[in-house]
């Protein structure tokens, strides 16, 4: 799988990171877990110290040296956030808020862009007949930082439009950046939701502790069962994508789409579930996107933290749905550039970007992007067939989409892509008999079996939710057995989170 | 936070239970075949304390990855072959030296390590100027030596450039990382109980049968091996695939006698084949006719009979081969070491007379 990493970085993080689903952070949870609520009793400072001290622990284990970034980064934001608060003068309080941003944002450009625009421009250079030979430089992406960079930039723009006040707390702001669930994959929080929590006393609730749990065993299912495993199948297809035609390549986008999805809601439903055993609400960053039954309804629904804050922070700002039709479309394909870039320095995904810019367009032009804003079938078993058509054409435009964001290159996608409208190819079929029997029946069986659990909690904050309520708890229990022997059975395929990268 | 803290614990106490006994009886640092098979570790073999003083022996061969190429090099016997030559190299040195060893990273790929696409290499890109060498002993496994008879590469290169750019890149693979969430603890209980009452598990590629008499330093009468030893029958008792074997063997011994070397090959019997004749029910069991087919063949090299003096050897030693593993103990190395330099020995007087 492409990634931003350097082998010497990602050996280091195979023996130091704390994945969510590995022995450290198994030992980590439950340590953290009951110290912070023995601490409960005491001051709120404590927990809040403890938090801290954990999360900052949390982030070493991935890569120590950039934990000065992170509290230098903090440390940065929660400045400027008092200056501003204290800025007599409207031109003072633009000074401190622009240098936050220009700071936050040049570590991003630097940690995370700088090789990729140096290469492009020599390429751009290159047909012009200019030779150029700038030195791209040996560099390791920060984990997290696009994720901690955005936390810091929503508080300060926050302040600057008067949404908050700066936080005088250091300690509490530090806990908001730093939050450990969140902090290398997000969701994205914004200081008006999670500060005041942070600020507030947690008292220690046995439901609420139980439903985390419960999201948290949900989580590592849809990582560890689906994901894991249908990224060996998307990494054999991808990898080798050459090789492959028709239907099979249809077949390696498809559980590619299944992982992306397993992957990181799966980890947003752990974070969630961490957070909520510490008495936090986090915000929810996916709503069932593959059941959307337009693309606008899906992107209201995928990576919701990211795409709300781009609506929030760069959507509305540039004027939103505002305005003339081309200053709609001029905004919605900004955005979407944007979110594609922010995912990687690669032009498959600034292509990714636009492609879904270009799949909501319409709806934005005619105004439709508001249609579908209930749950699709709410309140019953089936959809209807015109949701169900729907629904499937979402899909598979999000499919096509995926094989850009999935791919090494522009030209692979394209490859890939013609390569696979080849259906008629005879060697596609057999080479997809072998990947499905390589994926096995079981398997297959249990990708169907999740969607349909996900289908019936469609309505739920997470599918397991409320299933079974109302069952007897030995029913429900073995249920949840049958989950947690599944990790088990189907785990051990040691992939790494996908969003970890960005 | 005291009745989740309970609850959680009882609800994961039977994964926790199973995942101990795991911990302490699954055998992670013993042989293969324990580790693959997920037998139990009954703690009473113990193949590294057991040839202690064998592993400890002070490296006194060379490897091809030490050397620099910068003159001409002279040794009296170059080897190389799968994982049982890693197995020799220091008692090869003690009967008779110097040792070359050429290590299995370096080896031509695909079909790794394909020891006679790797001598083909080495003869076309003209290694044996630079380095001379009186003797190539070529090893071999029994149930993959006719795979890569079949597979030789004769346009395979090899130059020393090469050697020094796979030195850099080819590395051992890293131990894989315990995961959280694995079946090992599943298929470790499961397989257990199965092998109670059958000789294999589904899921594992070992056999575990008994045996007619005691032939390793364990209580039990048993002998554990790999399903691959039994699955190669298919081409070792087939007399044309043998004769084939030997046919790519005389035409690599042609070319190295081209350059005045002698060509000796030593295939390492499969350890079901060597312990054969004491498996207690081989109804089920066919027996490997591979030897007496390879036994007949006309050579022109100069064959290291490995079954013949480890047959022997069982009939009167116990641990010729590791109980946990599929291969041969530091008592085969030493006895076909000693082997190798008496052929080496018995040649040479023949070419003096």
């Amino acid at each position: 799988m492409k990634s931003s990493l350097s082998d010497l970085e990602y050996l280091c993080r195979k023996h130091f990171d704390m994945l969510f689903n590995t022995w450290h952070f198994a030992v980590f949870l439950p340590i953290v877990f009951i110290l912070y609520w023995l601490l409960s009793n005491k001051a709120l400072r404590y927990q809040n110290i403890l938090l801290l001290v954990a999360s900052y622990y949390f982030y070493a284990c991935w890569d120590w040296r950039f934990l000065f970034l992170l509290i230098f980064s903090t440390l940065l934001d929660f400045y400027t956030g008092l200056k501003m608060e204290r800025s007599v003068t409207t031109r003072h309080k633009k000074t401190w808020f622009w240098l936050s941003v220009l700071v936050n944002l040049g570590f991003l450009a630097v940690f995370k862009y700088y090789n990729f625009f140096i290469s492009s421009f020599t390429e751009f250079l290159s047909p012009l007949g200019m030779k150029v030979h700038p030195s791209t430089i040996s560099i390791i992406l920060p984990v997290g930082i696009s994720f901690y960079t955005f936390h810091g930039l929503s508080y300060v723009v926050d302040i600057y439009k008067g949404r908050i006040k700066g936080e005088k707390d250091f300690i509490d702001y530090s806990v908001f950046v730093s939050f450990f669930p969140l902090l290398v994959a997000g969701p994205i929080e914004r200081a008006t939701h999670l500060l005041p929590q942070i600020k507030q006393k947690r008292v220690f609730n046995y439901d609420k502790a139980l439903d985390g749990l419960r999201q948290i065993l949900w989580g590592l299912f849809k990582k560890v069962v689906i994901a894991d495993n249908c990224a060996s199948i998307a990494n054999m297809v991808f990898n080798d994508s050459s090789h492959y035609t028709g239907v099979a390549l249809l077949l390696g986008a498809l559980f590619f789409t299944i992982q992306i999805y397993g992957d990181f809601s799966g980890y947003s439903d752990i974070a969630l579930g961490v957070a909520r055993l510490f008495g936090i609400e986090l915000l929810q960053n996916f709503s069932y996107p593959y059941f959307s039954r337009d693309i606008a309804e899906f992107w209201r629904r995928w990576h919701i933290s990211l795409s709300s804050w781009f609506r929030d922070y760069l959507y509305i700002p540039l004027g939103g749905s505002n305005g003339s039709n081309w200053m709609r479309i001029r905004n919605t394909f900004i955005i979407f550039t944007v979110s594609g870039l922010w995912h990687g320095a690669n032009w498959t995904f600034v292509i990714w970007g636009m492609l879904n810019a270009l799949f909501i367009m319409p709806s934005i032009i005619y105004k439709t992007n508001r249609k579908n804003m209930d749950i699709v079938a709410q309140g019953k078993l089936l959809p209807s067939v015109k949701e169900a058509i729907s629904m499937l054409i979402t899909f598979c435009l999000t499919v096509f989409a995926w094989i850009f964001f999935r791919s090494e290159n522009v030209a692979q996608a394209f490859s890939y892509i013609s390569r696979m409208l080849n259906f008629w190819d005879g060697t596609g079929l057999s080479q997809s008999r072998t990947i499905l029997s390589t994926a096995g029946l079981l398997f297959l069986s249990l990708i169907a079996l999740f969607f349909t659990i996900e289908w019936l909690g469609r309505e739920q904050r997470y599918a397991i939710a409320t299933m079974g309520r109302g069952r007897k708890r030995i029913i429900r229990y073995s249920f949840y057995f049958l989950i947690t022997i599944s990790l088990f059975l189907f785990g051990g395929k040691d992939q790494q989170f996908i969003y970890f990268q960005f | 936070m005291k009745k989740i803290v309970l609850k959680t614990t009882l609800f994961l106490s039977p994964i926790l239970l199973i995942w101990l006994l795991t911990y302490f009886f699954y055998a992670t640092d013993k042989g293969d075949l324990l580790r693959l098979g997920y037998i139990w570790d009954k703690k009473e073999f113990n193949g590294k304390k057991l040839f202690a003083k064998d592993y400890a022996m002070e490296k006194a061969y060379t490897g091809v990855s030490e050397l620099k190429f910068k003159k001409k090099e002279r040794f009296r016997l170059m080897h190389l072959g799968d994982s049982f030559s890693k197995l020799y190299s220091n008692q090869l040195a003690k009967y008779g030296g110097p040792i070359l060893y050429f290590e299995p990273l370096l080896q031509a790929r695909p079909n790794y390590p394909n020891s006679m696409s790797t001598i083909c290499g080495l003869l076309n890109s003209g290694f044996f100027d630079t380095v001379q060498v009186d003797y190539v002993l070529l090893e071999c496994v029994e149930r993959s030596v006719i795979n890569h008879a079949l597979r030789v590469e004769p346009g395979t290169l090899l130059t020393i450039d090469s050697l020094m750019v796979r030195k850099e890149r080819n590395t051992e693979p890293a131990e894989p990382k315990e995961q959280l969430f694995s079946a090992r603890p599943f298929k470790f209980i499961w397989s257990n109980l199965v092998y109670l009452f059958k000789d294999k598990v589904d899921f594992s590629p070992v056999y575990r049968v008994s045996t007619t008499q005691q032939l390793f330093s364990t209580e039990e009468h048993k002998l554990i091996f790999l399903d691959g030893d039994i699955e190669a029958l298919n081409y070792k008792n087939n007399p044309e695939a043998v004769s084939r074997l030997t046919s790519v063997l005389n035409a690599i011994s042609t070319l190295l006698q081209n350059k005045g070397i002698k060509l000796m090959v030593m295939i390492a019997p499969d350890k079901y084949d060597v312990y054969y004749p004491y498996i207690e029910d081989k109804e089920d069991f066919d027996e490997s006719l591979f030897f007496n087919f390879y036994n007949k063949q006309s050579k022109n090299y100069i064959n290291v009979d490995a079954m013949s003096v480890l047959s022997k050897a069982v009939q009167i030693k116990k641990d010729i081969y590791l109980y946990d593993d599929t291969h041969w103990s530091p008592i085969a190395s030493d006895l076909m070491s000693q082997e190798i330099f008496r052929l080496i020995k018995e040649n040479n007087d023949i070419e003096q007379n």
